[in-house]
């Protein structure tokens, strides 16, 4: 048994002077690391999820008005691709994320998360780069018709409006407008080298698309 | 106080102070060997291919960074490869390690970038707002800045001074526990000139608790893996650090095993002296015996 207890007891004595010795470094130390430290390792799966199924939600038709389940309707988390954007007249086809920072922009079109899915009779703000997925609203009109597809149906929208803004102009939407308004923006001029001041925006507001219902 | 009292006290405490030593020569020689080694960073490096992954985020934020810009990923076609990477990356770390300086040859990677955007202005018909040329300069620099940003290892400068802190104390420390174990060593012996089971069961208390002082540090890391937790992004730098720490500790663990099996082997060494010697004098006494009978 004193092979054991012996070099236990030296060895606890060996710690316990070390400690007292060091204990304001050793107290740092572990400050330290608790500090860029979290309760389990971080995870670094960047692969986007898509929340997005083709008529996943069953869409009811009666008198003319669509109406789906609200518990139906899946909320998106930040980086999930939950609709596709399309207007056939300009060749617009491109999946919405969101959220809008660099990895999503090189995947499709983001959306700001400040603003809402379709469906909720609030803004909706989709940006893209202007020479990838947003390349084609160079050709848009007003008239024109955008759709945007969800797992819960289809919501189109009529283009009102098209304005060039400086980037940091704020009145280029409300977040607290009374309708439904969706607003399309990127870089302006189309087809220039280096970074451009100036965005131009489409808004459309909404003309058709599922209804929710308890 | 009896006389082999003050023994036991005396080669006790040479016993304690031997733990020390070993204790302090075996995790020094861990730090040394699993730690404090530039080959220990690019042994890490290596096994988690951290530059191949580097070169594919590389690759990745340069596409981010151009295309607001109105170009495209083909840009940067033939400029940078991942094997040239690899080598900048490892000469500019071991300038970093070394405090020496190192000036990657950024030229070769210059010109290709600007012949490809060049190219990709004429063929995409890009208009530039002001002088084309200086604008392409200012989009090369800017992705040759990020190339070195990119390709040195975060506090790669403080990690060499610390080792080379290390490497410079490492063969007085080491030397002096040495002469310092040999000393207490030979009062041990001194102490026990016809016992040498004793001398053996003290170096074992010693070694058994170098051992143990040893092996408490990675087995409390395996155990609770709380290097694991650390919140570094991206991904390979988290992976390259995890596994230099996991290296580390597998030395550690491997030292401190060596430690504990030469404990046991003491432990038998003693063992075994000790009932030779008992055995040997239960022999010589009943000789004795016999001859006073006869």
């Amino acid at each position: 048994m004193a092979y054991i207890y012996v070099p236990l007891f030296f060895s606890f004595l060996a710690y316990g002077v070390t400690y007292l010795m060091a204990s304001d470094v050793i107290d740092m130390a572990v400050n330290l690391v608790s500090l860029i430290s979290a309760d389990k390792a971080p995870d670094f799966s960047n692969e986007n999820n898509s929340i997005f199924v083709k008529d996943a939600v069953e869409v009811v038709e009666e008198d003319g008005v669509q109406t789906v389940k609200r518990a139906d309707v899946g909320m998106a988390d930040y980086g999930d691709l939950y609709a596709y954007v399309r207007c056939t007249r300009i060749a617009l086809d491109a999946p919405v994320y969101y959220g809008d920072d660099d990895a999503i922009l090189k995947k499709g079109v983001g959306q700001d998360f400040a603003s809402s899915q379709p469906g909720f009779g609030r803004l909706i703000v989709l940006c893209a780069h202007n020479n990838m997925y947003f390349n084609a609203l160079k050709n848009i009109e007003i008239g024109d018709i955008v759709e945007i597809e969800t797992s819960y149906g289809t919501y189109s929208y009529e283009i009102k409006e098209t304005k060039i803004l400086n980037e940091n102009d704020s009145s280029a939407f409300d977040y607290a407008i009374d309708h439904e308004q969706l607003v399309m923006y990127t870089c302006y001029p189309f087809d220039m080298l280096a970074h451009t001041p100036n965005r131009f925006f489409v808004y459309a507001d909404l003309i058709s698309g599922p209804v929710f219902v308890d | 106080m009896k006389k082999s009292s003050v023994r036991t006290v005396i080669c006790i405490l040479a016993s304690m102070l031997l733990s020390i030593f070993v204790s302090v020569l075996a995790i020094m020689l861990s730090v040394e060997l699993g730690f404090a080694t530039n080959n220990s960073l690019a042994i890490a490096l290596d096994e988690v291919k951290y530059y191949e992954r580097l070169y594919e985020d590389f690759m990745d934020k340069c596409e981010s960074v151009v295309i607001p810009d109105g170009l495209g990923a083909e840009v940067f076609d033939g400029v940078f490869t991942v094997e040239q990477l690899k080598s900048d990356g490892n000469a500019y770390l071991n300038a970093q390690l070394n405090s020496t300086v190192y000036k990657i040859n950024l030229d070769s990677y210059k010109t290709k970038l600007t012949i490809n955007i060049k190219e990709y202005v004429e063929k995409n018909q890009l208009v530039a707002d002001g002088n084309e040329d200086e604008i392409i300069e200012a989009i090369t620099d800017n992705i040759m800045d990020y190339y070195i940003k990119m390709i040195s290892i975060p506090y790669a400068s403080t990690i060499g001074s610390i080792f080379r802190t290390i490497s410079a104390y490492f063969p007085y420390v080491f030397f002096a526990m040495l002469i310092f174990a040999i000393i207490t060593i030979w009062i041990i012996n001194k102490q026990n000139p016809h016992k040498k089971n004793r001398v053996f069961r003290y170096l074992a208390y010693a070694i058994m608790s170098g051992a143990i002082t040893t092996l408490v540090p990675p087995i409390y890391c395996i155990y609770t893996n709380f290097y694991t937790k650390i919140q570094v992004y991206p991904g390979y730098l988290y992976d390259f650090i995890v596994r230099y720490i996991e290296n580390g500790i597998r030395i550690m663990l491997i030292i401190g095993i060596i430690l504990f099996i030469v404990a046991i082997a003491m432990i038998a060494l003693s063992t075994y002296i000790k009932y030779k010697y008992i055995h040997v004098k239960h022999h010589h006494h009943h000789h004795s015996s016999d001859d006073s009978e006869a």
